[in-house]
């Protein structure tokens, strides 16, 4: 596997995120005892080893992600959109060049979806590449470039997001196979 | 899977588009969880933009591969 032409296989997470590297997690994980301010700077120490300005990265993270306002709330009071951002805001705080994003819209109602839809939008605009896992057709096809398609771990199919979802292959790994 | 699910899809990674230097490639990538193959000899590379990979619902998700 390699990273801006470096094999970065086996690497330990540290080292990939000292690389550029950031990652969510599906299944969300924050530091519950701790706020959500402390639970972003813990990952902005990584780049700011002084607090002070390791505070003041966290800050601009939350202002990204919305989350400014709930800066002093602990973390686990945020809902599940809530936590799902601060999955992100973590991940952005290591100040990345490539973001790994793992189903960060799951359980998200409408509303939620679009606002991430939104955030990850305007980080690609920033600069920030993104590979995201997502099984959610609407969001896939209203933030990606490229697409690769997995079927039981094999790939079905790659391309724009438009080829891809006429590919017969993948219509019918998704809808089934149209009756003879 | 079905063997007419398994598309022409090329085993070598194809290049990212407008022929940029890909951030990110990656060769014949297999993870295996206990007997379950996650993920099978999958290729490919990312031109430095936004991508996303995805399957269908059911079809091999992150649930299953913890299992």
């Amino acid at each position: 596997m390699l990273f801006q032409g470096q094999d970065v296989s086996g690497r330990p997470p540290y080292a990939l995120a000292r690389r550029g590297i950031g990652r969510t997690f599906q299944v969300v994980k924050p530091f519950a005892g701790l706020t959500v301010l402390e639970n972003v700077v813990i990952a902005s120490f990584l780049r700011h080893p002084r607090r002070a300005q390791a505070e003041a990265q966290a800050w601009r993270v939350l202002e990204t992600t919305g989350l400014a306002d709930r800066a002093h709330l602990p973390a686990a009071s945020l809902t599940l959109a809530g936590r799902k951002r601060l999955e992100i805001g973590k991940a952005l705080a290591l100040e990345p060049s490539f973001l790994l994003l793992d189903e960060v819209v799951a359980g998200l109602n409408p509303t939620e979806t679009d606002r991430t839809m939104e955030l990850i939008l305007g980080l690609r605009a920033d600069g920030i590449s993104i590979l995201i896992v997502e099984h959610i057709m609407r969001v896939i096809m209203g933030i990606s470039d490229r697409l690769v398609v997995l079927n039981f771990g094999q790939k079905i199919a790659e391309g724009a997001p438009g080829d891809v979802a006429r590919n017969p292959s993948v219509v019918q790994a998704y809808l089934g196979k149209e009756q003879e | 899977m079905p063997a007419d699910l398994r598309a022409a899809v090329p085993d070598a990674p194809a290049a990212p588009p407008g022929g940029a230097e890909p951030i990110l490639e990656v060769q014949h990538l297999s993870k295996v969880f206990g007997g379950l193959t996650a993920v099978n000899d999958v290729s490919f590379r990312l031109a430095p933009s936004s991508a996303a990979t995805t399957r269908p619902p059911g079809a091999g998700c992150c649930s299953r591969a913890r299992t």
